[in-house]
């Protein structure tokens, strides 16, 4: 599923109209389906741009000049980092794969493309505190783990995980995000859909030992909380592999 | 001679047959699922106590003062709580007066550790034997029903899940 994302020439490093400015995604490309436009025109790589990947990003640099009112837009498909799930990693790996499916494949509709928020969680930020960054925002519990048949030695079982994850947002924000709390529950609840049923991040989750993906919406719960509505839905998730247990 | 010979152990016999071996195993999935399901809804009722500023008195509350328990493969499970977790719940939203005296200890050992300096002070009077009572304003703090309406939505799914898996897997 690939991703467009919009950006200007002030995005990037360096002053209107220079040479070799930079461009940072937030997410790693695959070189596989990169386009770059800028101003309507497609970019070809080595001679208008080279791009360099990290764990946490990509790195674009414009070669030619660039100027601060230039409209870029990359369209890429998005590589999230996963882990192979075996005996010494069972709820570690299971729970940080869908924490990168759903960290470098869900946008945050409060903030744009360029811009970063804390908003996933592991369990109830506070949000009295002075450091919460606002909602929405998206809770991945921790893996539960439940074994069914095994070998006779006991070495090879079937692993059932359950992965809870909630979205929770609220109709008292700020600006135009005000009275959005149903819209962006509605949004994000799409995506997460959308990218846990996508078939090449079904492929790449089961080849790294998380078969049979299961995803289950509840219903909505609204709840008053600091006089403001808030939304809650929760995505039930399950996998199965028949796996080594121990070493 | 035989018209028909019907192995149970071959082609579709043989699926119908596992399938009805895994439907044996229904009754023992649907106390595994709501044992899961239990410890969900005590995580919630953990957080929304939590949320709604709810204290932890005897400094159990949120560890064993909030539980599930149900036997390994039982049919019942229960949600465990304080005393005082549910009286907080149940008081009138509105409040009502109460007498802070010698007898009620629990209330007064509480008064000792209240915010209000005041209090803290005439608390201290009434342990001490000094003053026979005095009158407090107390208002109930409800969330039993937040947590409940959190997590009864997550049973459905889970019950789906395990049935899937027993049935259908």
């Amino acid at each position: 599923m690939a991703t467009t994302k919009e950006y200007t020439g002030s995005d990037c490093t360096g002053s209107n109209g220079d040479l070799n400015r930079t461009l940072t995604l937030i997410n790693r490309a695959k070189p596989d389906g990169f386009l770059l436009y800028v101003s309507g025109l497609l970019l070809s790589e080595t001679s208008s741009y080279s791009i360099a990947h990290s764990d946490t990003g990509s790195v674009i640099t414009f070669l030619n000049a660039l100027f601060d009112d230039m409209e870029i837009v990359v369209v890429y498909n998005i590589e999230f980092s996963v882990s192979t799930v075996n005996y010494g990693n069972l709820f570690s790996s299971s729970r940080d794969n869908i924490v990168s499916l759903i960290k470098d494949n869900v946008s945050d509709p409060t903030v744009s493309s360029s811009e970063f928020r804390k908003w996933v969680y592991s369990r109830e930020p506070d949000v009295k505190a002075s450091d919460f960054k606002g909602f929405p925002f998206i809770i991945i519990h921790p893996a539960v783990l439940s074994f069914d048949e095994k070998t006779i030695n006991g070495q090879i079982r079937t692993v059932n995980w359950g992965i809870q994850i909630e979205v929770i947002t609220a109709d008292r924000e700020f600006g135009n995000n005000d009275g959005k709390g149903s819209t962006h529950l509605d949004n994000i609840s799409n995506e997460i859909v959308m990218y846990l049923n996508n078939k090449s991040n079904s492929n790449v989750l089961r080849q790294n030992g998380l078969f049979f993906i299961d995803t289950n919406a509840t219903s909505v719960v609204v709840e008053s909380f600091n006089n403001t509505l808030i939304y809650r839905r929760s995505f039930m998730l399950s996998f199965k592999n028949k796996m080594k247990v121990y070493a | 001679m035989f018209l028909l010979k019907v192995n149970l152990n071959t082609g579709d016999m043989r699926k119908a047959n596992r399938r009805l071996k895994r439907i044996r195993r229904l009754p023992e999935m649907t106390s595994d699922a709501m044992m899961e399901w239990g410890k969900i809804l005590e995580g919630d009722m953990k957080t929304v106590a939590w949320q709604k500023g709810i204290k932890s008195f005897t400094g159990t509350l949120y560890e064993e003062g909030i539980r599930w328990e149900q036997r390994p493969k039982g049919y019942t499970g229960r949600l465990f709580m304080r005393l005082y977790a549910l009286a907080l719940d149940a008081a009138p939203l509105g409040g009502k007066w109460i007498s802070v005296k010698p007898s009620r200890t629990h209330l007064v050992a509480w008064a000792r550790q209240a915010i209000d300096g005041d209090l803290r002070r005439k608390a201290l009077l009434v342990q001490k034997g000094k003053l026979k009572y005095f009158s407090l304003k107390v208002r109930g703090h409800p969330f039993i029903m937040d947590g409940w309406r959190r997590a009864r939505p997550k049973l459905r799914p889970i019950i789906a899940k395990y049935a899937k898996r027993t049935i259908g897997g």
